[in-house]
């Protein structure tokens, strides 16, 4: 892999490397302001990130490296892309050490100065590591290993601009003479270095169990029970805030008389004026649906989500669940890409590939596309079920946990190979800044503007052209026999079974304009709950795993999706009778 | 690995046992760690004192305190590591 040798290019390419959650994101994105992620959890950073970084007049091409222990440790994927980057001759390398983890740090160094590539050394989390009494002297690992180190607190912005300037004089001077450590002394030398280094040092059992309670099943367990249920509180009840008393009334008593009165003006076509603001009406539901119904959700999903990345619960809950979640083949680290499933199953797809091994990635891609609803759907949920039944909404959800342990239990039983081992260190917990969380929550909503709002608006352009038109009617009369017969729903029904292909979302939005009963409403929702995913998973699903995958999937969900439906449907019909 | 002695019989009748053996609150010195790199990467190598702190529900992972350092341990794992107490 040439990673760089892009021609035309002459920009001095730079690495940033060192170990997982050590900082080297949030120096990232001080040195580029590009769109960068910065969380604590390990494996966010799998996939590395580039940007451009001005030091004076001067433009270099900055690489975030995929965060590492071990560069010579073969198995792991992200050491792999570190390996690689290493012996594609980058002209700097800028070698983030963990004041937190100064022995694994140095260690990490040791092998990086290998590569007589010219370096420059920040020391992180100096202040972190300072009030828990460990200061380290970092003139010792200097002349140690003859490179510049420069202490550094990178969520602060402090020293970083130093930083950038001994690079620039390190760079320029060319020649490196590093002094190199033979493999077998290796961990010797750090051991000795550290304990010199080390100002003061402080009883090893004095920090001992520091938030332990979070990680003991008691009472770690009834607090994740808390803070999950907290989570989920504030996103539907956040959600459904900015829903009622902002959106909603903004949209119906001010931008939807307006658009009315503006159509029923300038358009005199009455099958143009229905595509318009009919039933499906391009320019009310094209804007209402993405914009009142679902964004709140997305603000509000995100905002949690963005903070529990970034306090460093989720490794917690990771280890909490691990016992439960190896039942099903699963280790605790696969908490992460499940619970970002229910944000959007694109990122959480793609964030499964931290995931160490192929039967978990495959396994927790399945489960969210089978029985995890998008924030999206979600709030179509919501919307659809909570003035009619609450009860029908919390068992949608309860339904929905099933059919995610259902699908754990049979990949499981499938998929033969025995569960890989976890091991991983747990990040410090840390306040998050409200800097960057903001500015993360703001790219997580600019992300749903662009690659969700944008392809539902065109989706609904579509349905409102198909409906009127009569196209819709006329597959709601061929699908009878499913959606009437089967499922006992309305003809017209078929009509989010047809665009729910498209998104999840749009599965369930149509009922919304439909007069049915609360079972009704109920089979319809689990209904979409199992179906297809959506046209954009599929994708990511064919190019993650192979189209037989992503395939199977779409014809597994749908078939699902329309067994379960109508037997809820029975079942419903049968529990109403006895009551 | 890096085993700087060999484990004799009486070590095993007398004080040393798999990191699994252990008590929750119980500390000791690694003894003997398996062949696995990144184990020594997060702070468990040979004479490295632990404490364990808790296990995960279900016969899940064990977390451990090394270096002032919340360690997460795959139950495979601890099995294979030595600690003597």
């Amino acid at each position: 892999m040439s990673t760089f040798s892009s021609g035309e290019d002459p920009k001095k390419t730079i690495l940033l490397m060192g170990l997982p959650n050590v900082g080297k994101s949030a120096i990232f994105s001080r040195y580029t302001g590009l769109d960068v992620m910065v969380s604590n959890y390990s494996g966010t950073t799998v996939e590395f990130t580039e940007g451009a970084m001005q030091i004076e007049e001067k433009s270099y091409r900055l690489v975030d490296v995929p965060g590492v222990y071990d560069i010579h440790s073969p198995s792991d994927a992200a050491e792999a892309v570190a390996l690689n980057m290493l012996n594609d001759n980058p002209d700097g390398i800028i070698c983030v050490l963990d004041s937190m983890n100064i022995e694994a740090s140095l260690h990490l160094l040791i092998q990086v100065l290998d590569y007589d590539i010219p370096t420059v050394v920040a020391l992180n989390r100096n202040d972190l590591s300072q009030t828990r009494g460990l200061k380290i002297d970092h003139r010792l690992i200097r002349d140690r290993f003859n490179v510049p180190v420069i202490p550094t607190v990178a969520l602060g912005g402090e020293s970083l601009n130093l930083l950038k300037f001994q690079l620039k004089e390190t760079i320029e001077k060319k020649r490196v003479n590093h002094r190199h450590v033979p493999e077998e002394e290796r961990w010797a030398v750090v051991e000795t270095l550290t304990k010199q280094a080390v100002q003061k040092p402080v009883d090893p059992d004095h920090y001992e169990g520091r938030h332990a309670y979070l990680i003991k099943p008691f009472p770690g367990l009834l607090i994740a029970l808390g803070v999950l249920m907290l989570m989920f509180g504030f996103v539907i009840g956040f959600g459904m805030g900015l829903r009622q008393f902002l959106l909603l009334p903004f949209f119906r008593e001010l931008v939807f008389p307006f658009i009315v009165s503006v159509v029923e003006r300038l358009v005199p076509n009455e099958m143009i004026k229905a595509m318009l603001i009919g039933d499906y009406g391009f320019l009310i539901k094209g804007i209402e649906w993405p914009f009142a119904l679902v964004l709140p959700y997305v603000i509000s999903f995100y905002t949690m989500m963005s903070l529990l990345e970034d306090s460093g619960y989720l490794p917690r809950l990771a280890v909490l669940l691990d016992g439960v979640l190896k039942k099903i083949g699963l280790t605790g680290s696969s908490i992460i890409p499940l619970m970002l499933g229910y944000g959007c199953g694109i990122p959480a797809i793609m964030s499964s590939r931290s995931l160490p091994s192929k039967k978990m990635r495959l396994t927790v891609a399945v489960m969210v596309s089978f029985a995890i609803p998008c924030v999206s759907q979600t709030g179509a949920f919501i919307a659809l079920l909570s003035e009619h039944s609450m009860l029908a909404l919390v068992l949608v959800f309860l339904v929905s946990l099933l059919g995610v342990a259902t699908v754990g239990f049979v990949m499981n039983k499938i998929q033969k190979q025995p569960v890989p081992f976890m091991l991983m260190s747990l990040p410090e917990l840390l306040v998050p800044r409200p800097k960057i969380l903001s500015k993360k929550i703001f790219l997580r909503i600019r992300h749903y503007i662009k690659d969700g709002a944008v392809p539902m608006i065109i989706a609904i352009g579509f349905t409102a052209v198909l409906y009127e038109i009569g196209v819709l009617e006329y597959l709601g009369r061929a699908l009878s026999p499913v959606v009437s017969g089967w499922l006992r729903l309305p003809e017209a029904a078929a009509t989010p079974l047809i665009i729910g292909v498209v998104r999840r979302e749009l599965a369930v939005l149509p009922l919304l304009e439909m007069d049915l009963t609360t079972l009704q409403f109920f089979t319809g929702a689990v209904v979409a709950l199992f179906y297809v995913p959506c046209i954009a998973m599929i994708a990511t699903l064919a190019k993650e795993f192979n189209v037989r995958t992503a395939i199977g999937v779409l014809l597994f969900t749908t078939f699902t999706a329309i067994l379960i439906g109508g037997l809820l449907a029975r079942i419903g019909a049968f529990v109403q009778l006895l009551f | 690995m890096q085993t700087t002695t060999p484990i004799t019989n009486e070590d095993f009748f007398t004080n040393v046992k798999a990191m699994s053996a252990m008590q929750i609150g119980e500390a000791g010195v690694v003894y003997d760690v398996p062949d696995i790199r990144l184990l020594s990467s997060l702070g468990i190598r040979v004479g490295k004192r632990i404490k364990l702190i808790t296990r995960s529900l279900a016969k899940g992972s064990f977390v451990v305190l090394v270096n002032q350092q919340s360690v997460v341990i795959d139950t495979k794992v601890a099995e294979l590591i030595m600690i003597k107490g």
